[in-house]
């Protein structure tokens, strides 16, 4: 029989496997980075012009990908909340695309358009009728922001169409009725609703710019970002007081996202009687330029992805449409080393091989959370908000203390692939524990009541009643997390040696030595394994987008 | 089995959901817990079940004090408001689950099973999931799920709440025929009087997180013990009268210049000297202004089907008549505007 004090204890377990997870894959790593801090060190970098023009830098561009992405987003994701028509769900998820796309597969196809002989040249000699490369924005702050504006704009059209779709079609109707014009319409129908979701859209891109990664990297030449400055200096005690600062924002910024999400954004998102779609052809002139203007966004998105599939196919110079198809560079990545030795099936094989192992764990590291984690309300929120906190923190600080801990410290695991899958594991359960747990959710208390008042232990509701309900979720999940792992590429930055590297690291070293051809073709093999694991489970792309 | 409830208190915050709830079950008795929305009934069904804990108090099953057991381990069979099939089961083994889930031999499983499902009339629908039967169906389902296991205690937590009219009293019939058949002791909570009535051998009325009444259905339903129950019991009507006399059995009251006798509750005191009658909509008729009760202008007549729903303006207030037929809706409606009486039998006059 079990007392009131073993209930309690009951209820202490409950927040195991969460705290062990915390502990295990952040206060540790962040602890050996805590520890390796000068303080002196750290005192003068707050008042070093150079780290100061670094935060400044990371900042700007940061607000500079967020407005664009919000302001060009919003008639987009007017256009989808309020009308559909044949094929706009193909347009939707035409443009939707780059967001699930590895961002240095993105910034490949950004390179391959704003090259001195891409496409955004050859247009504007066209129409200059120069023969001189006009635009030289490759490897600047601006390619840099252009393609953050590309990967988030999809993020932001989603959570604006959330807004839009919440507007309260009886006050539409009301505001109609009443004989409001547009203008008036927009101002008290629209705006009051759409507040927290422009809010939320803008904090979520502007704080995954600020910790962006491998865009700067590839494409950003001389521009540097304090998150790319932390790899840089990772072998000096500088990167740790640089991860500190790094990681007081981010988490700076983390908590102002969920401190939002909790006030303002989940309230906004009410009963409210959903809009009618109007079906069949746009008749008026606005609807019609509407509907241009988003064809005219999705082929902007698509267009580096196109580009980079296209060049993995075609060894000739910059082109829309391949005259002759050529293999060259496949069959030149069997024949590139990138490492001692280390050949294109040993990459595939490495990177499959961390991205399955890496995924199991954290399918099944998430299913424990959630399962502890839904014993309790408050079981529930306090899992809910912790494992909302690594969602937009510093993933170089992060990279950066595991190398620390368990790369050089107490594992000594550096240059084994067991470290990249620890990394992948932190990245990867945060974001599909939020797929499980809503998949959880929607059994319903009163299904796990049930099966509890008819004598199921905890064990055997979860085997015979929870896991069936929830197999389709975590089915979705693996596949999810086996795309961010194969694609992940900050932690494989930090890990990768010169025997052991992963696809993502092979693709920047590739791109590293100008080798285009080949680097979009291990692009396409990375864009096909993602894609291929994202089509096989559709209902996860939505779960995995409610980031807010 | 004897269900006890001692001083049993639970709060959500600061809101006190039950307050010192006390109150016994017999064994094999049904007990209706009546009371509207927010009232704590489902709470206290939950702290029945074991899936709410009591701040204070003791939930006790034949003297013994089962609190701190866990739902698993109290051998309760529970009918739930949206019923709760398990989704990924057939109806057989959502029946069957239960006996699974108690680590029952395979072969009684199979047996009790069969048995279950034929007395709800499911072995034509035992290889169905949930989502292929209809309400009705599901709520069998539910019911027999609730019953496949040898429990002590049944528990309905407003089970015909989503159901319509005519399923309501086919699956009440059916959850008292069960229950006469098992003998279970059973907790019943809902906030639909008819449907109480109908369930259950004794009646208890919550309102605001407290016991207001509680005996036998009838007696309770035909003579709440205080006003807030009677009129939570529909006795919506009422009128001020002088108390003339107390008799053993009656209290004579004087009402419009004229005498009545009406039933004497147990506890009234006899040194009164006013009182108040209550009565339901349903036992009062439209009659001639110096006839009745009561007196009053006609002030509108609405056709319900079945009744003609008269309302009355008298000088102590609204008095609402759904007594008369149908037939009489056209005779009545020449009225409106003129001065009539209200009349109601004696004997169904609640005095306070």
């Amino acid at each position: 029989m079990a007392t009131r004090g073993q209930g309690s204890l009951v209820h202490a377990l409950d927040y195991l496997p969460l705290l062990a997870f915390a502990l295990f894959f952040y206060a540790i790593p962040i602890c050996y980075v805590l520890a390796s801090i000068n303080v002196q060190e750290l005192a003068g970098l707050l008042n070093d012009p150079y780290v100061l023009k670094l935060i400044w830098n990371t900042i700007l561009q940061a607000v500079a990908s967020t407005i664009p992405s919000i302001v060009l987003a919003i008639p987009v994701a007017y256009f989808f909340a309020n009308y559909a028509f044949r094929g706009s769900k193909i347009v939707r998820n035409l443009l939707l695309t780059p967001f699930f796309v590895p961002a240095f597969a993105v910034t490949e196809g950004m390179i391959i358009m704003l090259g001195e002989r891409g496409l955004v040249n050859q247009f504007l000699e066209l129409i200059l009728g120069t023969r001189q490369p006009v635009s030289d924005v490759l490897y600047s702050v601006t390619a840099v922001v252009m393609t953050h504006v590309i990967y988030y704009l999809p993020l932001a059209m989603l959570i604006l169409e959330q807004g839009f779709s919440s507007v309260d079609q009886d006050q539409l109707d009301a505001a109609h009725v009443s004989g409001a014009d547009w203008l008036t319409t927009l101002r008290v129908v629209y705006l009051s609703h759409l507040v927290p979701f422009l809010a939320a859209s803008a904090i979520l891109v502007f704080a995954f710019s600020f910790i962006t990664y491998s865009t700067p990297i590839l494409i950003g030449g001389k521009f540097t970002t304090l998150e790319v400055e932390i790899y840089s200096t990772r072998t000096r005690s500088v990167s740790s007081s640089l991860a500190i600062i790094q990681l007081a924002m981010t988490l700076a910024i983390s908590v102002l996202v969920m401190a939002f999400r909790e006030r303002t954004y989940k309230s906004s998102l009410g009963s409210a009687r959903p809009l009618s779609r109007e079906e069949g052809q746009s008749h008026t002139l606005g609807r019609r330029a509407l509907l241009v203007y988003c064809i005219l966004v999705a082929v902007i998105e698509l267009m580096p992805v196109y580009l980079v599939l296209v060049q993995s196919v075609s060894q000739s110079a910059v082109v829309l449409f391949p005259t002759s198809i050529s293999l060259e560079g496949f069959s030149a990545l069997f024949a590139q080393e990138f490492g001692f030795g280390v050949g294109f099936i040993d990459v595939l094989l490495t990177s499959l091989s961390i991205a399955f192992v890496a995924s199991l764990c954290s399918v099944l590291l998430s299913i424990l959370i959630a399962w502890r984690g839904l014993q309790s309300k408050r079981a529930r929120e306090s899992t809910g908000l912790l494992l909302s906190l690594p969602l937009s923190i510093s993933r170089s600080s992060l990279a950066l203390g595991m190398m620390l801990s368990y790369g050089f410290g107490m594992l000594q695991l550096y240059g084994s692939w067991i470290l990249f899958i620890l990394g992948d594991i932190a990245l990867i359960v945060p974001l599909i524990f939020r797929v499980i747990e809503a998949s959880w959710l929607r059994i319903g208390s009163e299904v796990r009541e049930a099966a509890s008042t008819f004598g199921a232990s905890d064990l055997y509701r979860l085997f015979r009643i929870e896991l069936p309900l929830i197999a389709p979720a975590v089915a979705s999940s693996f596949m999810l997390a086996f795309s961010s792992s194969i694609s992940e590429f900050t932690f494989a930055n930090f890990f990768s040696t010169l025997n052991l590297m992963t696809l993502p690291i092979s693709v920047a070293t590739l791109l590293d030595l100008r080798k285009f051809g080949p680097a979009a073709a291990l692009n396409a093999v990375i864009i096909l394994i993602v894609v291929a694991a994202e089509v096989t489970s559709p209902a996860v792309s939505q779960e995995a987008l409610r980031v807010m | 089995m004897r269900l006890e409830l001692r001083e049993v208190s639970k709060r959500y915050g600061k809101v006190s959901v039950v307050d010192r709830l006390s109150f016994q079950v017999p064994d094999g008795k049904t007990f209706a817990l009546l009371g509207p929305s927010g009232c704590g009934k489902t709470t206290t069904l939950r702290v029945i079940a074991g899936l709410a804990t009591p701040d204070s108090g003791n939930v006790l099953f034949d003297g013994a004090d089962v609190t701190p057991l866990r739902p698993a381990s109290r051998n309760v069979g529970m009918v739930f408001q949206n019923l709760a099939l398990f989704p990924n089961l057939t109806v057989r083994e959502n029946v069957a689950f239960p006996l699974e889930a108690r680590r029952t031999a395979p072969s009684q499983v199979d047996s009790r099973t069969s048995e279950v499902i034929a007395m709800l009339e499911l072995v034509e629908l035992q290889d169905r999931y949930p989502h292929q039967l209809s309400g009705g169906q599901q709520q069998r389902v539910a019911i027999a799920r609730a019953i496949s296991a040898d429990v002590e205690l049944l528990l309905f937590d407003e089970p015909l709440a989503s159901l319509d009219p005519s399923l309501k009293t086919e699956i009440s019939e059916v959850i008292r025929s069960v229950q006469r058949r098992l003998g279970i002791t059973t907790v019943y909570v809902t906030h639909d009087q008819t449907e109480a009535v109908l369930t259950s051998d004794l009646l208890g009325i919550m309102l605001e997180g407290r016991l207001e009444a509680i005996g036998e259905t009838r007696k309770i339903y035909e003579s709440p013990p205080t006003e807030r129950s009677a009129r939570f019991l529909g006795a919506t009507n009422s009128i001020q009268c002088t108390v003339e006399a107390t008799l053993e059995n009656h209290i004579v009251v004087r009402v419009l210049e004229r005498s009545l006798r009406v039933p004497r509750p147990r506890w009234w005191e006899s040194h009164r000297n006013t009182a108040r009658l209550l009565f339901r909509p349903e036992v009062a008729r439209v009659a001639e202004p110096d006839a009745g009760i009561a007196t009053g202008k006609l002030d509108s007549v609405m056709f319900s089907g079945e009744r003609t729903v008269a309302r009355v303006r008298t000088d102590q207030g609204e008095i609402e008549c759904k007594g008369d037929p149908s037939s009489l809706f056209e005779v009545l409606s020449r009225h409106v505007g003129g001065d009539v009486g209200v009349r109601v039998g004696h004997d169904d006059l609640i005095v306070f």
